[in-house]
């Protein structure tokens, strides 16, 4: 059929096709407009993570809003006229853009130990660094020391102050979400009416609608922070942090890292083709084959409304890898062919080159997409994307390769085939020889690597830290540290108490005597109709519990800032003479707090409704000896010990939860992800070599340069994060391409002779030089990466790398020695 | 504020033999003037001071009725050992407390206001603690004892804060966890 289809079509018509192929493939090309890139921290999210509706439960019910932080360091002392102008100046002017809700700095948080004040006089007049007769000293000194503001309003040495930039919450987003939600939730359990189901569609679309408009906004927001920074350069040094800026903003470094770099990349790949075969078609047919592949999918991509993620970005690497390696190939196939047949027709030789190569590379791809398809069973979205980007990828590159390639060829004159120099193509002869004369080195050096492997693999760390992303000697990581270290932390977590509303378990109510005191019975009345008035909720017991949580956080050195109502008791202590605040104190306080002073110290840590405790604390993520999971199993744990579970429960929240939770079920999809796919995969061997021996041979040639990637992140700690994590996936897709190809053409060699030595030396030869040459050209293309300044794009080129040479060095050197070994070829006759 | 607020409670905290309802607000208002003259005295130490003020309130104060209604249901699960040892135990607490918030007074008026009779055996009285910058209402809650027919302080409200009401919260969040005996101990 194949062989019809190119014969009265392909190359009967190639221009034709050729001319309808790429000009459909440009039409449908407009889609790329349509594609979008959500690189936000909220793709990282699992979207049916309990985790995450109960972080936006707490965010509603604490009326918490997003924050960016914006570290001041100027050339004079902090609190130096020159110093507090420009802080006002820039606070103003931060003030005026659209999404910023408030600024609060040095200059305007309330001052309540300069000098130390009654209640009264406080909650009358909030005096501030602008009141007038404002001691500077005493000013420094609460700073530096009270509880409010130390460590994370200034730095221990009084030379950087934060200043806070509240933007607005957004309640169409919880609206839209809420809806949209409900709908979604109703549509799991029941069937939807035909009402609902349109609804569930129109807030679908408003919510994302609303959602890239938001993002717009955000992005720029920091973009008109940045701006306005830049004005006041002259005076300070300024470094933005916050999370949300982190995680949006390295997404977007990544994004261009990999745009420079991968720009690059492409140079050298059609250097290295210039080099390898020294004919301009074979440059060129390559990287339009790819071109073509990529914009086919990536408009594909737009017209589905497929947003690519952080995690599906690596999904174009490794379309370009397969792709390269189909035409790499094929173009060795047809040089071979012409190297035999130099007096064949053009048409002759294209037609048996591309008949000769489509079953291993229909294999070679079906088998790809069977792996890939079981990242389709993970539930996170962007790995179930991934699963689809790739099947459908290759599957794309794969067709317009076979159309391409032999219509493009037709219309070229045939040129002489390619003397290859020795040198250039000695690898796999090499790799032959060593085969033939290694007695037991392979097998040594193979179990040594396994050995390396499993003792790598079980180092590995699943941590994804953003400030690490960064070489520590750029400028972003030296500011971003900066507020890490010295201002507080990063990454937010909550601590939520949830106390119990449980009555008194002391024991049930029996009288011991008969008391039949009325007047006891009616003071019962009188007082339970106002027991539940907020202003006894503050009791000694609660306190206590506050007390507790909150220095037990404090004393944990992962946690940079740590605010709860512990906070304030404690300032409450220095304005009451050093005496602790008791439950009648608290309530006092409580009854004669105005609204607006509520709002902000008490409803961010004590919803009394709900009768939750929140703990505010920032994690410091620079810290290489953070280990996130761990921490919060360890906090949750102590916590557990700590508070009665019938007097509180503990749960955590906020970012750094929703972060572990992603990445703790990214790492565990993959593991459980890639027992399935060599299932998968021995399957597809199986089928398609139709031998056990085979099927395991094959099996083992993968599993161990997968294995060394691992290996290698272990030793050298790398750690498995949102970037690293999809290697695994590529290094399966290279090696089952390498080892399908291989193991093919080697039955083919063998039915000649019957003599596995000599079909070795002859597939090494020839499809060899294919492995070899795409090997080359990914290698030296990747190596550019390594340049980088953003530690992922290096580790991504160094572990491709790696993947690439783990998985040659095994199909050429490892697969030869089994083959020869087992010997699992039928003699025929 | 809270040092005003709290000193004024037991400024007028004045010791008065038993009331009968038609004296209330006039020895009320007599007795407040005793504790000033007290805390004003600067002959007195502060041993002395606290002595003479304990035995102003001693009288007029029900403890017994304020432990009862501190610990709410839970009281008539106590054997009457428990009972007694509490009752000691939160007359102590509330003395000590007194004391010790009294020590806060600076200077502030206090002026008596109205008697209101809730019912038949409940009334308040309204009082007014006057600082430099604000006034503050203070209630006096007093109840007709059936055995005695006179009037006692049951309770007092600070500024919307019921002093009993916030001992009652208190005691029942740590009874849901302890027992009476670690509560008393630990009053």
């Amino acid at each position: 059929m194949l062989t019809t289809l190119y014969q009265k079509l392909i190359l009967k018509y190639p221009l034709s096709v050729l001319i309808i192929l790429i000009s459909g493939i440009l039409i449908f090309g407009i889609n790329v407009l349509k594609l979008e890139i959500d690189a936000s921290a909220e793709t990282l999210l699992l979207n049916d993570d309990k985790d995450l509706a109960f972080s936006r439960t707490v965010a509603k019910r604490f009326q918490t809003n997003d924050l960016l932080i914006l570290a001041y360091k100027p050339k004079q002392d902090l609190l130096s006229p020159e110093s507090l102008q420009t802080l006002t100046r820039i606070s103003e002017d931060l003030e005026q853009l659209p999404i910023v809700e408030s600024v609060d700095s040095l200059i305007n948080v309330p001052l309540f130990f300069s000098p130390i004040r009654d209640m009264d006089d406080l909650i009358n007049e909030t005096r501030t660094l602008k009141s007038t007769d404002i001691n500077l000293s005493l000013v420094k000194h609460e700073f530096l020391t009270s509880p409010l503001y130390k460590d994370s309003l200034v730095n221990k040495d009084f030379t950087i102050s934060s200043i806070i930039i509240h933007l607005y919450q957004d309640p169409e987003y919880f609206t839209l979400l809420e809806k949209r939600n409900l709908l979604l939730d109703k549509q799991k359990t029941a069937s939807l009416t035909k009402e609902e189901k349109e609804m569930l569609d129109d807030v679908s679309i408003a919510f994302k609608e609303h959602r890239d408009k938001q993002r717009i906004l955000n992005n720029q927001n920091i973009k008109e922070i940045r701006s306005l920074i830049l004005k006041y350069q002259d005076d300070a040094t300024f470094f933005l942090g916050g999370v949300q800026m982190i995680s949006n903003d390295i997404v977007g470094f990544v994004k261009n890292d990999l745009f420079l770099y991968g720009s690059t990349l492409i140079l050298l790949i059609i250097l290295v083709l210039g080099l390898v075969f020294k004919k301009p078609r074979w440059v060129m047919l390559p990287i339009l084959i790819c071109a073509l592949s990529v914009i086919s999918i990536t408009s594909s991509l737009g017209f589905f409304g497929w947003e690519i993620t952080v995690i599906s970005s690596n999904f174009i690497a490794l379309q370009l890898i397969i792709t390269i390696s189909i035409v790499l190939h094929l173009i060795v196939r047809y040089e071979e062919l012409l190297t035999l047949y130099p007096r064949a027709s053009s048409k002759k030789l294209i037609l048996l080159t591309m008949l000769t190569k489509a079953t291993p590379t229909f294999f070679a791809i079906i088998t790809t997409i069977a792996g890939f398809s079981s990242l389709l069973y993970s539930h996170i979205h962007p790995v179930i994307n991934l699963g689809w980007m790739m099947s459908a990828g290759i599957t794309m590159s794969l067709i317009i390769a076979f159309i391409v390639f032999p219509t493009v060829l037709i219309l070229l004159k045939k040129t002489p085939p390619i003397k290859q120099k020795k040198s250039m193509s000695f690898i796999p002869s090499l790799t032959a020889r060593i085969v033939l004369h290694d007695k037991k080195a392979i097998y040594i050096i193979s179990l040594l690597t396994i050995v390396f492997s499993v003792t790598g693999a079980s180092q590995l760390i699943v941590e994804n830290s953003f400030i690490n992303y960064f070489k520590k000697d750029t400028d972003i990581y030296k500011g971003m540290k900066i507020i890490d270290q010295e201002l507080g932390g990063t990454t937010p977590l909550d601590i939520i108490l949830t106390l119990s509303d449980k009555n008194s378990t002391f024991s049930p109510i029996i009288a011991t005597q008969e008391d039949t005191e009325e007047e006891s019975d009616s003071f019962e009345d009188e007082f339970n109709t106002v027991e539940n008035q907020d202003q006894y909720w503050f009791t000694d017991e609660k306190i206590k519990i506050i007390k507790k949580v909150h220095d037990y956080l404090t004393h944990l050195v992962q946690i940079g800032e740590v605010q709860s109502f512990a906070t304030l008791l404690d300032t409450g202590k220095v304005l009451n003479k050093n005496k602790d605040l008791d439950s009648i104190d608290l309530a006092l306080v409580y009854q004669k707090l105005p609204q607006k002073y509520r709002n902000v110290i008490l409803t961010p840590y004590v919803n009394i409704d709900n009768n939750q405790l929140r703990f505010t604390t920032r994690i410091i993520d620079s810290n290489e000896a953070l280990r996130r999971d761990t921490l919060l199993k360890k906090i949750q744990d102590d916590l557990n010990h700590i508070i009665d579970p019938d007097v509180a429960t503990v749960q955590l929240s906020n970012l750094m939860v929703l972060y572990n939770n992603m990445l703790q079920s990214l790492f565990h999809s993959q593991i459980t992800m890639i027992g399935l796919v060599l299932l998968i995969v021995s399957i597809m061997f199986f089928v398609l070599f139709r031998d056990f021996k085979l099927t395991l041979i094959a099996l083992t040639v993968n599993v161990i340069p997968i294995g060394m990637v691992f290996g290698f992140m272990g030793w050298l700690h790398i750690p498995l994060d949102i970037m690293t994590i999809t290697i695994a996936a590529i290094a399966m897709g290279i090696g089952i391409d390498d080892t399908v190809h291989y193991i093919h053409r080697f039955k083919v060699e063998f039915a000649k002779d019957n003599r596995y030595y000599f079909s070795m030396h002859r597939t090494n030869n020839s499809i060899g030089n294919a492995l070899y040459f795409t090997t080359l050209v990914i290698v030296i293309g990747f190596s550019i990466l390594t340049l980088s300044n953003l530690i992922p794009t290096i580790y991504f080129g160094f572990l491709t790398m790696l993947v690439m040479i783990a998985a040659l060095t095994s199909d050429l050197i490892l697969l030869p020695k089994l083959l020869l070994l087992i010997k699992p070829f039928k003699k025929s006759k | 504020m809270l040092q005003k607020v709290i000193i004024v409670l037991f400024l007028s905290i004045v010791s008065l033999d038993a009331l009968e309802e038609q004296n209330i607000q006039k020895v009320t208002d007599i007795k407040v003037r005793q504790v000033l003259n007290i805390l004003k005295d600067k002959t007195l130490s502060q041993k002395q001071k606290d002595a003479k003020n304990v035995r102003i309130i001693d009288d007029i104060f029900d403890f017994d009725i304020m432990s009862q209604i501190s610990l709410g249901k839970q009281w008539k699960t106590l054997t009457k050992n428990e009972k007694t040892r509490f009752s000691k135990a939160f007359e102590k607490k509330i003395k000590h407390s007194y004391l010790d918030k009294l020590r806060l007074y600076n200077n502030e008026k206090v002026i008596i206001k109205d008697l209101k009779k809730i019912k038949s055996n409940r009334i308040t009285l309204e009082t007014q603690v006057i600082g430099l910058d604000d006034t503050y209402k203070v209630i006096y809650l007093f109840y007709k004892k059936k055995q005695t027919n006179q009037w006692y302080i049951y309770d007092v409200e600070l500024v919307g804060v019921s002093i009993i009401q916030t001992y009652r919260k208190q005691f029942s969040e740590f009874l849901r966890t302890k027992t009476i005996k670690q509560l008393i101990e630990s009053l």
